[in-house]
C-alpha cells in the first residue's frame, strides 16, 4: 500500500450556502510501482481528489495514508508528502512564470532548499527524463517552447522533486496527437522502466487505458467502480451511463480472441492493435 | 492565506432587501448614510442599528456571515478607540496611568465614532449582500446617466465594472489554483519572514497577469463576435422592475429621516 484513503470526504466552503460536497466517503488503495486511472464525468471530484493525495487539500473528514501513516500527523508529514508525490496540474504550462527553462524546473530542486550543484543535477536529470535535451533548453523561454515541449517541461518541473508518485490531472488535455503519443511514451516509461507510482486522472479514459493496472470510476464524489481495465469493461451498461468507454480497438481484439481467433490481445496502442490485426490476415490468407 | 470573499459577496435569497430594485437600495442606502451623519445621539444610533439588524435577520444571512464581513474593520475600530480613549480630554477622569488618562469625554466619542464606523461597513455590506452585481452595476449606471450629457461614456464604464466585478471569483479561483501548483512544487506561501514571503509571491503574478490578458482577448473577441459595438444602445435580458415595494421603502425611510430630525435625536 501506497497511497490510500479513508473514507475521504471533502466539502467545498463548508457553513456557507455555497457549500458543495465533493468526495462522499472515498475508499481506495493505490499501490507502490502501479500505474493508475482516476476517471469519471467532469465535476465527479476526481481533480479534488488526487489534490488529497500530497495534501494540498485536506480531508473535512476521513484520512489520507500515505505509506501506512496518516497525513498530516507530525510535523513534516505535508512537506514529506508534497516530495513524494508530485502533482501536476491541468494545462501546467499556463503557470509558467520564469524566463527560462532552467529557472522553471530549478524552482522545485530550490525550493527544497538543494545547493546549486544539486539543483543544476535535479534540472538535468528530470529534463533527460522526459525526453529534452537540457543543453539546448536551459537558456529559452518556457514560454516560446511548442505546445508538446510546454508539457514536458511543466512535467519535468514536478520530476524535479524527484517524487516517488506522479499524478498527472488530465495530462493529455490540448495535446495535438504527436505530443499525445510522445506523452504516453514518457509515461509508460516512468511507470515501467523507473518503476514511479504514476495516478492519471482523466475523462477519457480510452487514450491511456492499455498502460493502466487499475481504474477507479467516480461519480457525484463517490466512487462507484473500480478494477483492472478487463473487469470494467465487463460492466458496460454500468460504464456508459458514467460516459466511460473502451477503445474500439481494445476491443475488437477482446471480441475476435473470443471467437477463437489467434491474437494476441497485450496490445498498449491503437497501432500495436492494427499491426496484430493485419498480422491475423495475412497469417489467413497463407 | 484564503483571501476572505465574504464582504459583499451576493448571498442569494428571498427577503424583503433582496427583492428591492438594485436603483431604489442604493438610493435608500444614500438616505440612510446622511441620516446616519446627522444623529447624535446614542438613542438615534441605536435605533439605526436596530433597524438595520432587523433587515439582516429578515435576509436569512447567518450572523456570523456578517461578522465576519465586519473583520477588516476591527484594527481601525481598535485605533480610534485607542486615540479617542487616550487623547481626547474633556469630562470626568476615569482611568489614570501615570501622565495618560482616560477622560469620560473621549470614552463617549470613540464609542460613538465606532459605533457609526460599524453601521456604515453593515448598511453597506447588506446592501452588497442582497444584490446580485450586475443589478448593483446597472443601478449605479442609472445614477450617472446624467454625465452622458457631458460625454462620460456611462454605459462602456457600467460593462467595464461589469466585467471587472465578474472576473474577481475567475481570478481569484485562478490564483488559488497557481498557489496549489506551485505548493505542490514545494513553495512555501505560509511561513518565513514578511519578506521571504513577499518573494514567494512573485512566481504567482506572472501566470495571473498571462492569463488574466488571455482572458481579456478572448473575452474581446468572443463580445464582438456577439455583435458588442461600443456606443451602440444596449437593452437587458433581466429587468429589475420597479414595484409599490420600493417606493413603500423610501417612504418609510423619508418618514423616519423627518421623525428623527425634528424630534432632534
Amino acid at each position: 500500500m501506497f497511497i490510500a484513503t479513508r473514507d475521504l470526504t471533502h466539502t467545498y466552503m463548508p457553513g456557507t450556502p455555497f457549500a458543495t460536497q465533493a468526495l462522499k466517503g472515498v475508499n481506495l488503495t493505490i499501490e507502490r510501482g502501479s500505474f493508475c486511472a482516476v476517471t469519471g464525468p467532469s465535476g465527479s471530484g476526481k481533480s479534488t481528489l488526487v489534490q488529497h493525495f500530497n495534501g494540498l487539500l485536506r480531508p473535512t473528514s476521513g484520512q489520507v495514508l500515505l505509506e501506512g501513516r496518516p497525513l498530516g500527523e507530525g510535523k513534516d508529514s505535508l512537506r514529506r508528502a508534497r516530495r513524494q508525490v508530485g502533482l501536476v496540474f491541468q494545462l501546467p504550462e499556463q503557470q509558467f512564470f520564469a524566463e527560462t527553462v532552467f529557472d522553471e524546473v530549478a524552482f522545485a530542486p530550490r525550493n527544497l532548499g538543494l545547493d546549486p550543484a544539486e539543483v543544476e543535477k535535479a534540472v538535468e536529470e528530470s529534463l533527460e527524463q522526459v525526453g529534452l535535451d537540457p543543453k539546448e533548453l536551459r537558456e529559452r523561454s518556457p514560454f516560446h517552447l511548442s505546445a508538446g515541449q510546454k508539457r514536458l517541461v511543466a512535467i519535468a518541473a514536478v520530476l524535479a522533486l524527484k517524487p516517488q508518485a506522479l499524478v498527472l490531472d488530465e495530462p493529455m488535455a490540448g495535446l495535438d496527437p504527436a505530443g499525445e503519443r510522445n506523452l504516453f511514451d514518457l509515461l509508460r516509461d516512468l511507470n515501467r522502466r523507473r518503476g514511479l507510482t504514476v495516478v492519471v486522472v482523466t475523462h477519457r479514459l480510452e487514450e491511456i487505458v492499455s498502460l493502466v493496472h487499475r481504474v477507479y470510476v467516480l461519480e457525484e464524489g463517490s466512487l462507484i467502480m473500480e478494477g483492472s481495465p478487463e473487469e470494467l469493461f465487463r460492466r458496460r451498461e454500468e460504464l456508459d451511463r458514467v460516459g466511460v468507454a473502451p477503445p474500439p480497438w481494445w476491443e475488437l481484439l477482446r471480441e475476435l480472441a473470443g471467437k477463437g481467433y489467434p491474437v494476441n490481445t497485450s496490445a498498449l496502442t491503437r497501432e500495436e492493435a492494427c499491426r496484430e490485426i493485419i498480422s491475423l490476415f495475412k497469417g489467413e490468407k497463407r | 492565506m484564503k483571501p476572505s470573499i465574504t464582504l459583499g459577496q451576493y448571498f442569494p435569497g428571498s427577503s424583503l432587501l433582496h427583492r428591492l430594485n438594485a436603483r431604489f437600495k442604493l438610493l435608500l442606502l444614500l438616505l440612510f448614510l446622511v441620516l446616519l451623519f446627522l444623529v447624535e445621539t446614542f438613542a438615534g444610533l441605536g435605533l439605526l442599528l436596530g433597524l438595520l439588524l432587523l433587515l439582516a435577520a429578515l435576509t436569512r444571512i447567518p450572523f456570523s456571515y456578517l461578522l465576519r464581513g465586519l473583520k477588516p474593520i476591527f484594527y481601525i475600530v481598535v485605533l480610534t478607540l485607542i486615540v479617542y480613549f487616550f487623547f481626547s480630554r474633556g469630562g470626568v477622569v476615569l482611568l489614570r496611568l501615570g501622565p495618560v488618562t482616560v477622560e469620560s469625554q473621549g470614552v463617549v466619542q470613540g464609542l460613538f465614532i465606532v459605533g457609526r464606523l460599524v453601521i456604515i461597513v453593515l448598511a453597506t455590506m447588506l446592501v452588497t449582500l442582497t444584490t446580485t452585481p450586475l443589478n448593483l452595476t446597472y443601478g449605479l449606471e442609472s445614477f450617472l446617466k446624467p454625465l452622458r450629457l457631458v460625454k462620460v461614456p456611462v454605459a462602456e464604464i457600467a460593462v467595464i465594472m461589469t466585467i471587472a466585478l465578474r472576473f474577481i471569483p475567475t481570478l481569484m479561483e485562478e490564483s488559488q489554483r497557481i498557489m496549489k501548483a506551485q505548493e505542490a512544487r514545494g513553495a512555501d506561501f505560509e511561513s518565513g519572514s514578511l519578506w521571504r514571503r513577499a518573494r514567494a509571491m512573485t512566481p504567482l503574478i506572472v501566470p495571473l497577469f498571462v492569463s488574466a490578458f488571455r482572458r481579456a482577448d478572448e473575452l474581446a473577441l468572443a463580445m464582438e463576435a456577439r455583435g458588442y459595438r461600443v456606443g451602440a444602445e444596449r437593452t437587458r435580458m433581466h429587468q429589475d422592475p420597479v414595484t409599490a415595494r420600493d417606493w413603500l421603502a423610501l417612504l418609510f425611510l423619508a418618514l423616519l429621516f423627518a421623525g428623527i430630525v425634528i424630534a432632534g435625536i
